[in-house]
């Protein structure tokens, strides 16, 4: 049940039909967002879509979404992440919190969330700390 | 009329599905022209025109030992048909076609650029559903016959359940996934029991196989409690496969049964057996020979790479000696279910149920 937080407004103008009707409010949760880079900006928290890519394919409205890995996932999958070519320099994981008030999320496998940021959430201010990865 | 000869290279292939999907698709499936599974990753920075995929043709035996976690996702580009191809997912057309060029010339330096490391699994699929109903856990089968009573089942799944998580703590791939705090608990578990006698290893055991339960269960299926009847079991296809393996190797015979009476009767006359883990050999060549044996008993028994448990044992050959003993214990005790003919093990199959 998505409650009263359709109201709210996204972070990042979406396609028709997103996020989809299955999306939901996250319970509070510890996230980790993959970055190059040891200082976090607002900019490493945009979508594929948000970077003016090209939309092809299914899964439209996961293009539009921040991808994040639930920190109970552990380091396996990140490391596991980071051993794909376009991963290689990921070396920092941003550890976040996010809650119902950060927007609309859909868990995958692997322990990824879809989150679909409202514009009052700022993933930066969320970010509790910053690890390096190893491995 | 003779049957039409395949291409030798694929010209485009057919979206099947994205199998990896982070802030884009990073590992896809496709159908190639040739037939084949054709498995793509996203490699280097997309732009709005190209967003380049290194493709490879992936022969349908190799696509089923990915599925199943045999091999990991370098092993497809690096085995098998080496038809390797770039291709553009911007240009995926309405009929979830793309053109797929070849990348015969990729030197060795430019693959390690394009290929995967070493390391990513089936289960680190981002996308569910259809993609991972390929992980479907294995239903071992045991028909049995002869006089059972519960004590009988109880100790048959006890052993398979000492070696299905000994085979699993000795992957190095397991351990990884395994957090600090549960190696410290197996740790424990080791160090706990290792100063007493050859029996007491049923706590050691049993704190290992809760710990590997959360990573990969052991599951009974159903028991028919017949004469004849059926015992399934229900797990990872890989360790339940390696246990099938430990009884196999015992029941060959041999250098392993004299290696480890020889081990036994070493700790035996030096009173090592209920020592402490400090308790040190009287000299280094002879705890090299005793470390080289254990070794070798792991190897002997189907453990491919002994050194995991080496390394949970933080390298204790008296420790070492010890688990190993106790190993070759438990696959004594299920190979005799096999030896008296109560016990034989159908051909595995994948258990879609769970």
């Amino acid at each position: 049940m998505r409650g009263d937080s359709v109201q709210q407004d996204f972070l990042e103008d979406l396609p028709d039909g997103c996020p989809p009707e299955d999306a939901t409010p996250p319970e509070a949760a510890s996230v980790i967002r993959l970055a190059k880079d040891p200082h976090p900006d607002p900019a490493h928290f945009a979508s594929h879509a948000a970077r003016g890519l090209p939309l092809r394919g299914p899964m439209t409205c996961s293009y539009a979404s921040c991808s994040l890995f639930f920190h109970d996932a552990g380091f396996d999958q990140l490391n596991a992440m980071r051993r794909l070519p376009r991963f290689k320099n990921f070396k920092y994981a941003y550890i976040l919190k996010v809650d119902a008030n950060s927007g609309l999320g859909l868990a995958g496998a692997g322990k990824h969330l879809d989150l679909w940021m409202f514009k009052s959430f700022n993933p930066v201010s969320a970010i509790e700390s910053v690890e390096v990865m190893h491995g | 009329m003779a049957k039409p000869r395949m291409r030798p290279f694929a010209q485009t292939a057919a979206l099947d599905r994205v199998l990896v999907f982070f802030d884009g698709p990073q590992v896809v499936l496709f159908r190639s022209d040739r037939g084949l599974p054709a498995v793509g990753v996203s490699v280097g920075e997309p732009d709005s025109s190209f967003y380049p995929l290194f493709v490879t043709e992936v022969l349908d035996a190799n696509w089923k030992r990915y599925a199943s976690e045999k091999v990991d996702l370098r092993y497809l580009f690096t085995a098998g048909s080496k038809r390797r191809y770039f291709a553009n997912w911007n240009d995926l057309g309405e009929n979830g076609r793309l053109a797929l060029s070849r990348a015969d010339d990729v030197t060795a330096e430019e693959e390690e650029d394009l290929v995967p490391a070493a390391g990513f699994w089936v289960r680190h699929h981002t996308t569910s559903a259809e993609s991972r109903s390929a992980v479907t856990d294995e239903l071992a089968s045991f028909a049995i016959d002869g006089a059972w009573d519960a004590s009988d089942f109880s100790r048959f799944y006890g052993r398979a359940a000492d070696l299905y998580a000994y085979m699993i703590v000795s992957t190095k791939d397991a351990l990884n996934q395994l957090s600090g705090t549960a190696i410290d608990a197996i740790q424990d578990a080791i160090r706990g029991q290792s100063f007493r006698g050859g029996g007491s290893y049923v706590g050691f055991y049993d704190r290992i196989f809760n710990r590997v339960d959360a990573l990969s269960p052991l599951r009974v299926r159903r028991i028919s409690y017949a004469s004849p009847g059926t015992i399934d079991l229900v797990g990872s296809p890989e360790a339940l496969s390696d246990v099938s393996r430990v009884v196999e190797s015992f029941g060959l015979g041999g250098e392993v049964h004299q290696l480890y009476r020889k081990m036994d009767g070493a700790l035996r006359r030096l009173s090592l057996k209920r020592a402490a883990p400090d308790a040190g050999f009287p000299n280094s060549e002879l705890e090299n020979v005793i470390l080289q044996d254990a070794l070798r008993l792991n190897q002997l028994l189907g453990v491919d790479d002994p050194v995991p448990m080496f390394d949970l044992c933080d390298q204790n050959v008296l420790v070492y000696t010890k688990v190993s003993l106790s190993f070759y214990r438990r696959a004594r005790d299920l190979y005799a279910f096999h030896s008296e003919g109560r016990v034989e093990a159908k051909a595995p199959s994948q258990d879609i149920s769970v």
